[in-house]
């Protein structure tokens, strides 16, 4: 119980956040995005029930284009992005979502020493960024994205 | 949830686009239209791999690869490696 996998190692795709968007991604998008590369998505399973997921991309970090230089960095620079996380309801304030991002942040970890990347970007929802810079993440101002150097 | 008004024009044909599609989905032209800019927002949100920032968060997320993540930080994602499952107790 608790095992996280790569989503194409689960046998089924039933899922439900609470939350009508990511639900209806993760039933019907999940998969093709896999197929094309755009995302690895790796779930928790309790048996064969699908406790929660994520998703991991590649990301690049840019300054807008009226500014110059980048202390020494590349423009745009290398980053990693989790894209989606959820946790099924009958599963949520368990500690799952931690566990989900704790594996997220291991396995960039373990990403950004075969491939350059400096951070680990996420762009949730204003309503809930907080669960991300209460665990670490540094807000921008700028959007509401966050960001953990890897 | 408190919800504001939205005022917004469209064309006759992209009106009766709407309103067939909603009257096949059985629900209504704002219901439908509200669904599908959500479902169209939140993807492009999600999905967004390019990070367009200004001077001062990108150099602030500079400041904090080259420096390592502060203490606090540090603390936060330890935090998070300490926590047991239910059914690891």
């Amino acid at each position: 119980m608790g095992k996280i996998v790569p989503l194409l190692s689960a046998s089924s795709l039933e899922f439900d956040c609470g939350d009508e968007q990511l639900n209806r991604w993760f039933s019907t998008k999940a998969i093709q995005s896999e197929a094309a590369g755009f995302s690895r998505n790796y779930v928790m399973l309790d048996g064969p029930n699908i406790v929660g997921f994520y998703s991991l991309s590649a990301a690049a970090v840019d300054i807008e284009p009226s500014e110059f230089g980048a202390k020494g960095a590349p423009k745009p620079t290398p980053a990693l992005l989790l894209g989606r996380i959820a946790v099924a309801t009958n599963y949520q304030s368990l500690g799952v979502g931690k566990r989900l991002m704790v594996d997220a942040i291991a396995r960039s970890k373990a990403i950004a020493k075969r491939v350059g990347a400096t951070v680990l970007l996420v762009h949730p929802r204003p309503d809930v960024r907080g669960y991300f810079t209460s665990n670490g993440f540094l807000p921008f101002e700028g959007s509401d994205a966050a960001f953990l150097t890897l | 949830m408190k919800s504001e008004v939205v005022n917004l024009r469209l064309t006759a044909e992209q009106k009766a686009s709407i309103d067939y599609a909603a009257t096949q989905a059985g629900i209504s032209r704002t219901e439908f239209m509200v669904l599908a800019a959500i479902e169209r927002a939140m993807d492009a949100r999600y999905d967004q791999v390019r990070f367009t920032l200004p001077r001062e968060d990108f150099d602030y997320l500079l400041d904090n690869v080259s420096g390592g993540r502060t203490e606090a930080q540090s603390e936060a994602i330890e935090r998070m490696n300490q926590v047991k499952l239910p059914w690891e107790k």
